[in-house]
């Protein structure tokens, strides 16, 4: 599976999260608009995508949350996701080499649940940055 | 002044109610390359600290309703999606009951590199059977003249 | 003294971080490079109820806060916001006029700078470039921002020279990592929004690198 235990207090501001390669494939990006039944033709129509103005096909938004979510749950068994916020500033397209990518900016001391806060991101690249955003993550304190 | 319908702002809209079956969950943690058992494996989850299969946070996406509220912008001839502001609460299980409610809170203007954009945010609140708050997910669509070019 | 001018925090719309969050960020990034002060300007708004007092003390930095405005010209970075100001400019009104901002805050004893000039759009080149008469009032504009590109940059030196403007530098950082990216180096010390308004009519600062601004070894 890859992912091991990472506890609280193992963690310090300034680590980087384990990157997690994102390479978008048309047939990735069918898959996800097939598992989340989505109907919207701009992530399958190429056509369709040229009539708004794009380049191509795209892939979907949430699409690169759930890689920035993977990110978390690949790199620390036991991680929970409390919150992910995220801006997009371009468009993910079909044969992008991207990277997702975290860093540890600030760690929360709570007793019932100790978090750390990380910047994220998906870098193209050239490191360019059509996603960037910032997560809460849960994580397990040694007992 | 951006001409929108006013009356919009601020009202609960119910979308839908869904049936969550492990097939959906195990769908979309594969389709997104998930290697962790809890999303994979109802056997091997059992034995986790999840006790049991659990959607991946990201699997509010597979909910879709057929109509949702459209505020009327009067401007611009596309809509992308801008950004997302995302809380996860308790985790999504085979035979949830999930009911999506939503509602506009804000619509305002800005200017970036591809000119006037108009933001419409909609807050999305996801429910399971016990009333228990599963996700709240706020999204920001931006309406634009032109699919063309980045912010 | 050196001071990243232009920063947003949770409170901008596309913020990521609060203010806080930014402090302890840093509280470790100033263990290997001076970093003596911080503006917040957010988008269209002015946090006029925001206390940053007690924050600035503990971690023993400067915090002010400022707006980056959008305007018919552009962005821009407004030092010195008043109740006048706010009075006389719906901040929110992305249309108002860059012209009459940068003017109305000279008067008022603020200034405004335009952000990343060279960016389509949202910057003040291009404006220029239409033939948009910026009026007497322009002195600084961002010299070098965080955010934007080598070649959006390049035009922006390009502006500063072709008009003998002065120029800051500014991280543009929407996440906390992002702070310091640039930053402008002041040659007096700075403790108030008056005290960095004074200087920014001067001229004697410079925009620089985070790089530049690495403790020596």
């Amino acid at each position: 599976m890859g992912a091991r235990a990472v506890y609280f207090e193992d963690v310090d501001i300034g680590d980087e999260i384990t990157p997690l390669a994102f390479h978008p494939t048309r047939e990735l990006i069918a898959a996800y608009v097939k598992a989340c039944r989505i109907t919207e033709k701009r992530f399958t129509d190429e056509a369709y995508a040229h009539s708004l103005g794009m380049e191509s096909i795209i892939a979907p938004g949430n699409m690169g949350l759930a890689y920035l979510s993977r990110m978390i749950s690949d790199w620390a068994e036991g991680a929970v996701l409390r919150k992910l916020d995220v801006r997009f500033r371009g468009f993910v397209k079909p044969g992008d080499h991207l990277i997702c990518k975290g860093l540890i900016v600030e760690k929360h001391a709570r007793g019932h649940e100790n978090s750390i806060e990380c910047d994220v991101f998906i870098e193209n690249d050239k490191g360019d940055r059509p996603v960037t955003g910032s997560a809460t993550v849960v994580l397990p304190t040694r007992a | 002044m951006i001409e929108f319908d006013r009356s919009i702002l601020g009202k609960d809209f119910v979308l839908g109610t869904f049936q969550v079956t492990a097939d959906m969950i195990t769908t979309f943690a594969s389709a997104v390359g998930e290697t962790n058992p809890a999303y994979l494996n109802p056997e091997a989850a059992k034995q986790g600290p999840s006790g049991g299969l659990i959607a991946p946070p990201i699997f509010y996406d597979v909910f879709r309703a057929d109509q949702v509220p459209d505020p009327q912008v009067k401007f611009g001839k596309v809509t992308f999606n801008a950004g997302q502001r995302c809380e996860f609460h308790t985790p999504i299980r085979p035979g949830d009951t999930i009911t999506m409610k939503t509602r506009i809170t804000d619509i305002y203007e800005k200017t970036g590199r591809t000119g006037k954009m108009v933001f419409i945010v909609r807050e999305t609140r996801y429910e399971n059977q016990q009333g228990e708050t599963v996700a709240v997910v706020e999204q920001s669509q931006v309406r634009r003249e032109s699919g063309a070019g980045r912010e | 003294m050196i001071v990243d001018m232009h920063v947003h925090s949770d409170v901008s719309d596309d913020g990521m971080a609060s203010v806080e969050t930014y402090m302890r960020w840093l509280s470790r990034l100033r263990r290997t490079h001076r970093i003596d002060g911080i503006v917040f300007t957010e988008h269209r708004l002015f946090n006029s109820e925001a206390d940053y007092e007690a924050l600035a003390r503990q971690y023993d930095i400067l915090i002010l806060k400022g707006t980056e405005a959008d305007t018919d010209c552009g962005h821009v970075l407004l030092y010195g916001v008043n109740a006048k100001i706010l009075h006389t400019f719906d901040l929110k009104n992305v249309h108002m006029s860059g012209r009459d901002i940068i003017q109305a805050m000279e008067d008022v004893g603020g200034i405004g700078v335009p952000s990343h000039p060279g960016r389509r759009h949202i910057g003040l080149v291009e404006h220029l470039e239409n033939g948009y008469d910026i009026g007497p009032a322009l002195r600084a504009v961002e010299q070098l921002n965080g955010g934007s590109s080598q070649q959006e940059n390049a035009r922006a030196i390009e502006l500063v020279q072709t008009r003998k403007l002065f120029g800051i530098g500014g991280s543009d950082a929407h996440f906390v990592s992002g702070v310091g990216k640039y930053m402008t180096e002041f040659t007096r010390p700075i403790r108030t929004m008056d005290d960095l308004v004074e200087q920014l009519y001067t001229g004697e600062y410079r925009p620089i690198t985070l790089d530049e601004a690495r403790c020596p070894v």
